[in-house]
């Protein structure tokens, strides 16, 4: 079952990294972090977005599934 | 892969950290730990620490390709190092090498030392080691940059002119990322340092980006290209940069991007071979236009098929979305591949092509049938069997599909399939294929078991396992001389067998997936041979090895053969709970069911006297013929004794001599005719029928088959007045002891050791082993000369001319 999850982090990411967690939308909030939301069809898919962030450096700030 | 990176030339000299890994009594700890996120210097830090120390170092650079346990442990058997590095450890995720590592830090050699640098905490017991005193760890906290280093880095090795402030700036920034303040460096080369320093500190953007982006600005058009382009590659050279770039001047760039830091890292001292520092080539691809990628990629597999390097070859056509060149490539490499057991590339290659694309390949086809048959999956197998025969095979896929077809046949219990595709496939393939050689001939050995006969067995399976070892094929060749000391064993040579599992376990270099599996088979022999010690430390030595070092298949014996051993000493309640937690483990299919649990047990239930037990056994199990009912009926034999159906045993057992004698099995004569002797009521009788059953049994090495039944067989063999009985009755007087076999080879290594001023500690470095592998060759030398110390052991050795 596919669910959608929210991540946040801290920083604002360019647009190219779009590719790299699915082609999902970045948006760039005033307080300096960066949101986006990736659906994932099980855990192995969520822990290869977070292997991703891991890879680049970035400063993971919350991680939520919405309904 | 072991390449020990050569420090760039502009490094900050980090003698904090350098000082953290440095040991009070000059002894390095069992673990380095150096956990952090990317771009945090980590692998610099551990090259830093590692070029000032006097040890050995071998250096494991763990990138994709470095994925099987037995390649990684192939690193290890060439070196015997002091220092291991395993460099990006996170990349690991085969859990096989992960426990090979575990193991190797819990009971590796005292003086090896593990350093490990990983984006994220490894699967390890790591609270245990800190709690001993054996870990070290480094992580983000301690990596990040310091202000004094920030300014060293900044002004000394950079040649900036940063004022405090600007450093303390750019170090808040970048909160310390060695990889962040780098890039800083890199960008306000050549700038007015406030400007520079101001408009990034107040740029909300992700680090990284804002930073690279500037570093890129800074470039050329040429450069700037360049580096996107390449980006795609693992590693790069001048006339493979060439091939996507479609200039010239590769190798002249990569050495320039060198100098000036960007971010390239020498694979070799030549400088031919580079590669971009793994984040970099991250930042560098996402920035790259997306419909260049699958040009650029199948422009990197046609170089690399043009230099014969296949592996990169086919991995650049699958990214670069050519399924057909990719297949083409992959026909090509499945010869090296199978002989070096690279399942798993083959696996994740042909999960990554259309299955129409298999379809249309025999050779790929049958491949695929492979993998599904190891995923124990048969039946789609033989779906894919049947596309590949429809595909047209050339003569050698034949082979391959005939051996997959006997493999399934085997697996379904179907012999007379089994022998005859084996036997199809054993008359097409070539005389030099020894790998099908191997594989045809174990099918057929196992098959020939199966159906009773066993000097065929033997003789066809120990073919199997010469035409493995031509072949190059260790790990199965030792695998298959598991199985065939069973055979030995069941054809009646218990000596044959123990001589074949000793010489299998004297193979140099570290524990394969099999080498418990020959301790337990070696304590199988020891124990029937009445040498109980040496089996209770073989099955010690397995359980040390751990399961790793044994097969799913053969788990169950471990506790059958301490059931036995239990039962020689006397306590039939530890053997019968032995036997209970064997049954759960038995994976039937794989060898013929020679001695089935249930009638294990029925046998310790008929020497307790539960002959009720037994009984019941004996209704729930009918009696059935064939070698494959062998084992039942030789119970069913010992209960009818037990019952004093004296007529009844007699006349079960006089065919099954006659069977056993007929097919060769002369283990099972032995022991119908011991079982026959206890039947006869009449002494003349018993000895008629004992004495060449001791005279087959025991020169053979049978001691307890005898033994174990009981004070009606001791009474008969103190009258049988043979040389062969007195000597089962010493063994039974002295249980720990056998008469003494020959030194092994390695064991007469040992003892020219032993003969030397080395310590212990010393001699196990020698030959490469732990300090418990030598205990156990000492005490096994010790046993055989007869002597209880090293002195001893060294002027016996003499006596007896062993050199």
């Amino acid at each position: 079952m596919t669910r959608t999850y929210e991540f946040r982090v801290d920083g604002h990411l360019d647009d190219h990294w779009s590719g790299w967690f699915g082609g999902t939308v970045l948006v760039r909030h005033d307080d300096g972090t960066t949101s986006f939301t990736v659906p994932v069809a099980d855990q192995a898919q969520l822990h290869g977005v977070l292997a991703r962030l891991r890879d680049i450096g970035a400063t993971l700030l919350s991680v939520r599934a919405s309904a | 892969m072991a390449h020990f990176p050569a420090p760039r030339r502009q490094l900050v000299a980090r003698h904090r950290l350098i000082d953290l890994l440095r040991f009070e009594d000059g002894r390095a700890p069992r673990l380095v730990l150096i956990c952090a996120p990317a771009g945090f210097g980590k692998t610099t830090i551990l090259g830093q620490w590692l070029t000032g120390s006097s040890a050995r170092v071998v250096w494991l650079s763990l990138d994709s390709a470095e994925r099987t346990r037995s390649e990684f442990l192939a690193h290890l058997a060439a070196s015997g190092p002091t220092v291991l590095v395993l460099d990006d450890y996170h990349l690991v995720t085969d859990p096989a090498v992960r426990d090979a590592v575990a193991e190797l830090i819990e009971h590796g050699p005292p003086e090896l030392t593990v350093a490990i640098t990983t984006r994220v905490d490894p699967p390890l017991p790591l609270a245990r080691l800190r709690g001993r005193g054996e870990l070290l760890e480094l992580r983000a906290a301690d990596l990040r940059f310091t202000p004094g280093e920030a300014d060293d880095f900044l002004n000394q090795v950079m040649r900036l002119d940063m004022v405090p402030a600007h450093v303390g700036a750019l170090l808040d920034r970048t909160e310390g990322w060695a990889v962040g303040l780098q890039l800083a460096a890199l960008s306000a080369r050549g700038r007015a340092a406030a400007e520079f320093v101001e408009s990034f500190a107040g740029s909300h953007r992700f680090v990284l980006d804002y930073l690279v982006e500037e570093v890129l600005n800074s470039l050329s058009d040429d450069v700037r290209g360049f580096l996107l382009r390449t980006s795609v590659l693992r590693r790069m050279t001048g006339p493979l940069c060439d091939a996507l770039t479609g200039r010239d001047d590769g190798s002249r760039m990569l050495e320039s991007l060198e100098r000036d830091n960007l971010f390239v890292v020498p694979l070799d001292d030549r400088r031919e071979w580079y590669r971009y520092h793994r984040l970099f080539a991250d930042v560098l691809s996402a920035r790259l236009q997306p419909d260049l990628v699958p040009g650029l990629h199948r422009a990197a597999a046609e170089w690399h098929t043009g230099q014969g390097n296949t592996v990169e070859a086919v991995e650049h056509a699958l990214d670069g979305d050519d399924p057909s060149a990719a297949a083409d490539l992959v026909e090509r490499a499945i010869g090296d591949l199978r002989k070096h057991r690279q399942d798993y590339l083959l696996r994740e290659w042909l999960g990554r092509l259309p299955a129409e694309v298999l379809r249309g390949r025999p050779l790929l086809a049958a491949m695929q049938a492979w993998n599904r048959l190891s995923e124990g999956d048969p039946a789609q197998a033989l779906a894919w069997l049947d596309d590949a025969d429809r595909a047209g095979p050339d003569e050698q896929t034949r082979v391959l599909i005939l051996l997959y077809r006997a493999s399934i046949a085997q697996a379904h219990g179907d012999i007379a399939g089994t022998i005859g595709q084996a036997r199809q496939a054993l008359e097409l393939c070539a005389p030099e294929d020894h790998l099908t050689r191997g594989a045809a001939g174990g099918i057929l050995g196992l098959a020939a078991w199966a159906a009773g006969d066993l000097p065929v067995a033997v003789s066809t399976f120990g073919t199997a396992v010469a035409s493995l070892r031509a072949a190059g094929n260790v790990a199965d060749a030792l695998g298959a001389t598991v199985m065939l000391g069973g055979m030995w064993l069941a054809l009646g040579k218990p000596i044959e067998a123990r001589r074949l599992y000793e010489r299998a376990l004297d193979h140099p270099g570290p524990p394969l997936s099999t080498t418990g599996d020959l301790h337990v088979g070696l304590a199988g022999v020891l124990r029937e041979q009445g040498d109980l010690d040496a089996a209770a430390e073989h099955l010690r030595l397995d359980r040390e090895l751990g399961d790793r070092a044994s097969l799913p298949e053969n788990r169950h014996r471990w506790f059958t053969v301490m059931a036995g051993l239990l039962r020689a000493r006397g306590d039939l309640d530890g053997a019968l709970r032995m036997l209970d937690e064997a049954e759960p483990l038995y994976a039937p299919g794989f060898f013929p069911e020679i001695a089935p649990i249930p009638a294990a047990r029925a046998r310790i239930r008929i020497t307790q006297g539960d002959l009720a037990a037994a009984r019941q056994w004996a209704h729930e199990h009918p009696a059935a013929d064939g070698y494959l009912a062998e084992f039942n009926q030789l119970t069913l034999a010992r209960l009818l004794v037990a019952e004093h159906r004296l007529d009844e045993a007699v006349a079960l057992l006089d065919p099954l001599v006659d069977a056993a004698s007929a097919a060769g099995r002369t283990g099972s004569v032995v022991e119908a005719r011991m079982l026959r002797a206890l039947a006869r009521p009449e002494l003349g009788a018993a000895l008629a029928d004992l004495r060449p059953a001791l005279h087959d049994g025991v020169p053979a090495g049978f001691a307890r088959l005898f033994l174990d039944e009981g004070p009606a067989m001791l009474a008969l063999l103190e009258q049988a007045s043979m040389a062969y009985a007195v000597q089962l009755l010493g063994v039974q007087r002295s249980p720990g002891r056998s008469a003494a076999g020959p030194l092994s080879d390695r064991e007469l290594d040992v003892l020219r050791l032993l003969a030397t001023d080395l310590t212990g500690p010393e001699i196990a470095r020698r030959l490469y082993v732990t300090i418990n592998t030598l205990r156990t060759h000492t005490k096994s030398i010790f046993t055989k000369l007869g002597v209880n110390t090293r002195r001893a052991a060294v002027s016996r050795a003499a006596d007896l001319g062993l050199k």
